[in-house]
């Protein structure tokens, strides 16, 4: 039951990841922070899934596919990053201008989830 | 364009690099080539090694695929067979009775509600406790087990103790729990005014001629013939040593050594036999102290334990109407039973 609430979790945040990496429409990140985060939260329930859940057979082909589909959501990401500021304002006013603080708070908060990747993977791959 | 068929690519390569999959069994086969081929075909492929052994009327077979004829396999909850016989060998000595209460043997759980039980609702998972620790400290482990592949019981008898005295009664009757076993280990361990691993080895290992086995409890007691195990997902994992959990789970044996007990107890020979007995109802089985027993769709009775650690799986049955035994282990962890059970259903009858 709960390998299978945890399947579902996990194409849920792939597919979201995706989604807001190639949209254009309302779903699409707005900064890099946030597409950091989701690309690294797709990627650590990836891995936890192959760690805590059984997937014989074609599931573990399934599992494959996700991470395919991980890696087109990080070409998404790459297409847009240079368009994107490191924190946007807020929704309705993406151009007002962010604090310093602010922006320096959001590369700092994707280092970490870059380095809380890394991490993830030494101990769960 | 370019951009996306790049990724596509590397992610199917990375992927593929990571998939969730056991390890296939390579070709290296040692023993009875017959039954190595028999053994891939019931049990399949997907094993990082397995070891099978068949006791029947002609004899002795055993074969090991992918490891050295001596290697040594993680047996799980089969030592809870093991202590079955431990069981039924103080009750013949007179050193315990089928109601003695563990705070007798144990007095640091006098008071305690484990104290209360007797050693029979121990050996046939009745006592009232849990599958396992319930506290923080061991779901802690449990998910760091499953997130790295670590050992997730490496309690002493001392923490073991401490965690026992403060655990409530609170399972219904059937619950199957390691921690009962544990207990029933320790208890008869102190009857005898040894330790655990000695009783065993005393009682069981030797007498029967399992001269690898042991209860290796700390890293360095394990040598070069000791498998790594891996995950259903094929990643290689930490054994599972612990001194507190050496009753339930902690035999160590290759397929030589489990081969003797599986024949031992089919001709009755094995020490504390009368273990196998079933005494009462448990999951729409039959059990005795550990041993359970189960009649198949075509009317035989086997007598069985399985046993599974986080890189382990294995399966010991016997079929004393058809004069045969059959012991699975595969350092895989994905569960050998129903494969096992068509062994011993088939190769009874060849």
């Amino acid at each position: 039951m709960w390998s299978s609430v945890l399947l579902l979790v996990a194409v849920a945040v792939v597919g979201w990841f995706v989604l807001t990496a190639w949209s254009t429409g309302r779903a699409a990140a707005r900064d890099r922070d946030r597409l950091v985060a989701a690309a690294v939260e797709a990627w650590l329930v990836l891995l936890w899934v192959r760690a805590a859940v059984p997937l014989p057979g074609v599931l573990s082909w399934c599992w494959v596919g996700a991470v395919a589909a991980t890696a087109v959501g990080v070409a998404g990401a790459a297409r847009r990053w240079g368009g994107l500021p490191w924190r946007a304002g807020p929704r309705g006013r993406p151009d007002q201008p962010v604090p310093g603080w602010r922006r320096r708070l959001a590369v700092a908060g994707v280092a970490l989830s870059l380095a809380l990747g890394v991490a993830a993977t030494v101990v769960l791959a | 364009m370019l951009l996306l068929a790049v990724a596509v690519v590397l992610g199917l390569a990375v992927g593929v690099l990571l998939r969730p999959a056991p390890s296939r069994l390579p070709e290296q086969v040692s023993g009875d080539a017959g039954l190595a081929a028999r053994a891939r075909a019931v049990l399949g492929e997907d094993h990082r090694a397995l070891a099978v052994a068949v006791v029947g009327p002609g004899g002795t077979r055993t074969a090991v695929i992918g490891a050295p004829a001596g290697a040594r396999f993680e047996t799980g909850s089969i030592s809870k067979g093991v202590t079955g016989l431990l069981l039924a060998q103080a009750l013949e000595r007179g050193e315990v009775r089928e109601t003695t209460r563990v705070a007798e043997l144990v007095p640091e759980l006098a008071g305690a509600p484990v104290g209360e039980v007797e050693l029979r609702q121990l050996a046939t998972h009745t006592s009232g406790l849990p599958v396992q620790p319930v506290t923080a400290g061991q779901l802690g482990r449990n998910l760091w087990a499953t997130a790295s592949g670590a050992n997730p019981y490496p309690a002493s008898e001392a923490e073991r103790l401490a965690t026992l005295r403060g655990t409530p009664l609170s399972q219904p009757p059937g619950t199957y729990s390691n921690l009962g076993f544990e207990v029933l280990g320790l208890a008869l361990a102190r009857a005898a005014g040894t330790s655990y691993p000695e009783l065993a080895r005393e009682r069981v290992l030797e007498p029967l001629g399992m001269d690898a086995a042991g209860y290796p409890t700390s890293p360095d007691e394990l040598g070069a013939l000791d498998l790594r195990g891996e995950s259903g997902s094929g990643r290689v994992v930490q054994p599972w040593l612990g001194q507190a959990m050496a009753p339930a789970g902690g035999l160590r044996a290759d397929v030589g050594d489990m081969a003797r007990l599986a024949g031992a107890l089919l001709d009755g020979s094995a020490p504390g036999v009368d273990a196998l007995e079933p005494r009462q109802a448990f999951r729409g089985h039959q059990i005795g102290w550990a041993w359970i027993t189960s009649e198949a769709a075509d009317g035989s009775r086997h007598v069985w334990h399985d046993g599974g650690t986080g890189g382990f799986s294995s399966w010991l049955g016997v079929d004393r109407d058809r004069g045969t035994a059959v012991v699975v282990l595969s350092a895989t962890a994905d569960p050998v039973d129903e494969g096992a059970e068509e062994l011993l259903r088939t190769e009874g009858s060849r």
